[in-house]
């Protein structure tokens, strides 16, 4: 059974779900017991053997914490840590691998289990949170199974995260649910700025741009330009969009989750974009792999390998294939020379461009960043390293363009939709927070809603298409 | 006597909650008013179909009636026919689905006097987004490249839209909100949908054979002299770049003639881009130069659109894009 996100069915579930969910609010055992069955049903019902592997991996999981924080041994509590590691790793390292194999050829052929990628790295987090905690103090009181089996499987954010942290998700588990007519407008207002980033903007941008990575070398380089730049609107509005719709569904059940974006388009330098793109899986990496490595404490070389590596894996994360391993090594190389150059700024103090004034160097920033951020996308959205190339070629080739009248579209697309988006950010910076709608003034407010809406019933494909995360 | 206590609820509301209540109350207002004023704009006819269809009233009328028939299948292999008035009454679609065991459902969306701008609006914006058939077959030929006057409306509004905000310019959803998104797409009149329905049987136009006599005793080559204008060169190769993109598999098909091959220098190069295994060209076919399979020199009769579907059938068969038997 197919069940998107983005779809009726998806809905009509989980207001069924929040009915019975809601109604059980006297018994917070009971309400937990639900949710969990109902997150555990949702899976089964897109594919029973998924339902499995998740609910075999909580369980192997839940034993993991639990022993490590049993474990008096300091020995014994690191050696369940790394299995507790290596497990998940290698799970989720086969998956991907299966993953790729379908594309390479190979009859290994295994479908991608739903949210993988997410709940092993909120597992290993668990883990390792769990002991570092053990190696300061005593035991510390476990969760409830089920407790933990929600932060797992919660249905949700199966598809796309956030990855959660347990101190955050697990400790709103087991308090008792309280709903307030702001929480659930807040809920149902990102709901609607959801469903219209990914069915009014990612949609109609995504449908601009199909046909150019099939065939690139048709294309003129400046078309070929605007494609990527529309690439690069395409998955902020499709992954920010989805986000949007889980973080609003998940506020209806009482959960508030972490915020995954903050206006990454608006950065000015890389380190900020990563600061402020995937923010669950940045903090993530940044916690349990950059730290570890060594960080910044061991010699600027080693900084920038530290970087490096973690990129790699970041780009690993998101598939075994050699275009998102070099997506994933460019901005690893990015950010090393971001903090060389920085290093250099901060030593000399001569930099030319101090010279310009503060709007046009931030606009001069701006367009960098955001160039390198586009440039580094042609790898994750093609289909192969020839198309990639390819792309770089005709952009490079400075061929002239085929359709006056076709560029023109895609530039009116570009500004259309890109303005939007940009007003959104500017307006989420201004206010500081992803549901910045509900800053505004009520007339306001209302506007922009049924603004959202009828757009949104006007606009929308009518073509169910997964959202780009969904695949991960 | 005991008095009864009435008591009266009071639900105590901060600002922040009467604000969201209001903003959500407008929200209702606004979406309601708009879905009002649009049943009211609608029943009023005030409303305009989004496209004007012009001389093409066959367009909407068959593809409702093909989304319809496909909605009722939907475990069968949908064949789509696309083309002008040539595949309208030479390819049967009952036929295919016979040969096929009926494990495919057909529909012939052949219309008339259309070139090849309606055809890249059609399987652009109609066929490739909105019916989602499983194969497709494209009967074209070097005709679809002159140019008509009327075309110029039916394709000037569906790129100025697709050139405004990028997206498929199909029928906007303006109608209303509940209204079920296949009846977006509607023919004028009552009285052109009933007209229509009694002309075709699955979009299939039947012609009997009327007693034509060929002016030709033998295959005779005929040198067709027009000049192709650019714009109708682009929109074929957009069709082909729309129907390689979409992943739907396709046969490209020119019918035949009655004993006249015709021939175009620069359409005939156009149509090198689409001369592949998928390409069956029919155009001189001696097999079908029988008169009394034609109504007139350029269209097939019933009976030979029999000979010509089985043709199609094979050639799908021969490549496997069927389920065999």
């Amino acid at each position: 059974m197919k069940l998107y996100l983005f779809d009726w069915l998806f809905l009509l579930y989980s207001g069924v779900a929040l009915g019975i969910y809601w109604s059980l609010n006297r018994h917070t055992r009971a309400q937990n017991a639900f949710l969990f069955s109902a997150s555990l049903v949702f899976i089964g019902l897109i594919n029973i053997y998924w339902m499995l592997l998740v609910l075999s991996s909580s369980i192997f999981n839940y034993y993991m914490v639990y022993s490590i924080n049993n474990a008096e041994e300091a020995k014994l509590r690191k050696n369940l840590l790394l299995l507790s590691i290596s497990t998940n790793a290698i799970m989720l390292g086969l998956f991907k691998f299966l993953d790729f194999s379908c594309t390479g050829g190979i009859s290994l052929c295994f479908l991608l289990p739903i949210g993988i990628s997410y709940y092993t790295f909120q597992a290993i987090s668990c883990s390792v949170d769990i002991y570092k905690t053990r190696e300061r103090e005593t035991k510390r009181k476990i969760p409830h199974f089920i407790d933990f089996a929600i932060f797992m499987v919660f249905y949700p954010k199966i598809y796309a995260g956030p990855i959660e942290r347990g101190a955050h998700f697990i400790t709103q588990i087991s308090k008792k649910k309280k709903m307030s007519i702001s929480k659930a407008g807040s809920a149902i207002q990102l709901i609607i700025l959801g469903y219209f980033l990914k069915k009014v903007i990612a949609d109609i941008v995504g449908y601009t741009i199909k046909g150019f990575y099939n065939a690139p070398q048709d294309y003129s380089s400046f078309d070929a330009y605007l494609m990527i730049c529309l690439y690069s609107v395409q998955i902020y509005a499709d992954f920010s969009g989805l986000i949007d719709v889980v973080r609003g569904v998940s506020m209806l059940f009482g959960f508030d989750l972490v915020e995954n974006f903050q206006h990454p388009y608006l950065s000015t330098n890389i380190q900020d974009f990563w600061r402020k793109w995937h923010m669950s899986l940045s903090s993530w990496v940044r916690d349990y792999l950059y730290i570890p490595l060594g960080g910044n404490r061991k010699g600027v070389k080693r900084t920038y390998l530290n970087l490096i590596i973690v990129m790699f894996i970041v780009g690993l994360w998101h598939g075994i294939s050699i275009n998102f391993i070099i997506w994933g090594l460019l901005h690893g190389f990015y950010m090393a020379i971001f903090r060389e150059l920085n290093k250099r700024k901060k030593n000399h103090d001569e930099v030319q461009v101090k010279k310009l004034p503060h709007f046009l160097r931030k606009a001069l920033f701006w367009f960098l960043t955001f160039n390198m951020v586009t440039f580094a996308w042609i790898f994750f959205r093609s289909s192969s390293l020839n198309v990639s190339f390819s792309v770089f070629q005709t952009i490079f080739s400075f061929k002239s363009m085929k359709y006056v009248s076709d560029s023109l579209s895609y530039l009116y697309v570009l500004i259309f939709f890109g303005s939007i988006i940009t007003i959104f950010d500017i307006a989420q910076m201004k206010q500081k927070r992803p549901d910045f709608i509900s800053r505004a003034h009520w007339i306001v407010r209302g506007l922009i809603l049924a603004f959202l809406v009828i757009a949104t019933v006007l606009f929308q494909f009518e073509i169910n298409e997964p959202a780009i995360y969904e695949g991960f | 006597m005991k008095r009864r206590k009435i008591t009266k609820i009071k639900i105590k509301l901060n600002k922040k909650s009467k604000d969201i209540i209001k903003s959500f109350f407008l929200l209702l207002l606004v979406v309601s008013g708009f879905e009002i004023t649009l049943l009211i704009l609608e029943k009023g006819e005030i409303l305009p179909e989004p496209y004007d269809y012009g001389a093409y009233q066959d367009i909407p009328f068959k593809f409702n009636e093909a989304q319809s028939l496909f909605s009722q299948n939907p475990d069968k292999i949908k064949i789509a026919i696309l083309g002008d008035s040539r595949p309208r009454c030479g390819i049967d679609p009952h036929y295919i689905d016979e040969y096929f065991d009926n494990k495919t459902i057909t529909y012939n969306l052949g219309i008339r006097g259309i070139n090849f701008k309606v055809h890249y609006f059609m399987l652009e914006y109609l066929v490739l987004n909105r019916l989602h058939p499983d194969i497709i077959l494209w009967d074209i030929q070097q005709f679809d490249f002159i140019y008509s006057e009327r075309d110029e409306d039916i394709m000037s509004l569906p790129i100025v839209g697709y050139h405004i905000i990028g997206y498929t310019p199909r029928i906007y959803r303006y109608r209303s909100l509940f209204t079920p998104s296949f009846l977006n797409l509607t023919a004028d009149a009552n009285a052109i949908k009933t007209r229509l329905s009694k002309e075709y049987e699955r979009g299939y136009f039947q012609w009997e054979y009327t007693n034509y006599t060929s002016p030709y005793s033998s295959m005779t080559v005929v040198q067709v002299d027009i000049n192709i204008d650019a714009s109708y060169k682009e929109a074929f190769f957009k069709s082909v770049n729309a129907l390689e993109n979409s992943g739907t598999p396709y046969l490209v098909l020119q019918g035949p003639y009655d004993c006249i091959r015709y021939e175009n220098d620069e359409a005939l190069s156009q149509f090198g881009l689409v001369q592949n295994q998928y390409w069956i060209d029919m155009n001189g076919n001696e097999d079908l130069m029988d008169e009394t399979f034609y109504y007139n020199p350029l269209h097939l009769c019933h009976e030979g659109a029999e000979k010509y579907t089985q043709f199609i059938c094979e050639a799908l068969d021969d490549r496997n894009m069927v389920p065999k038997k």
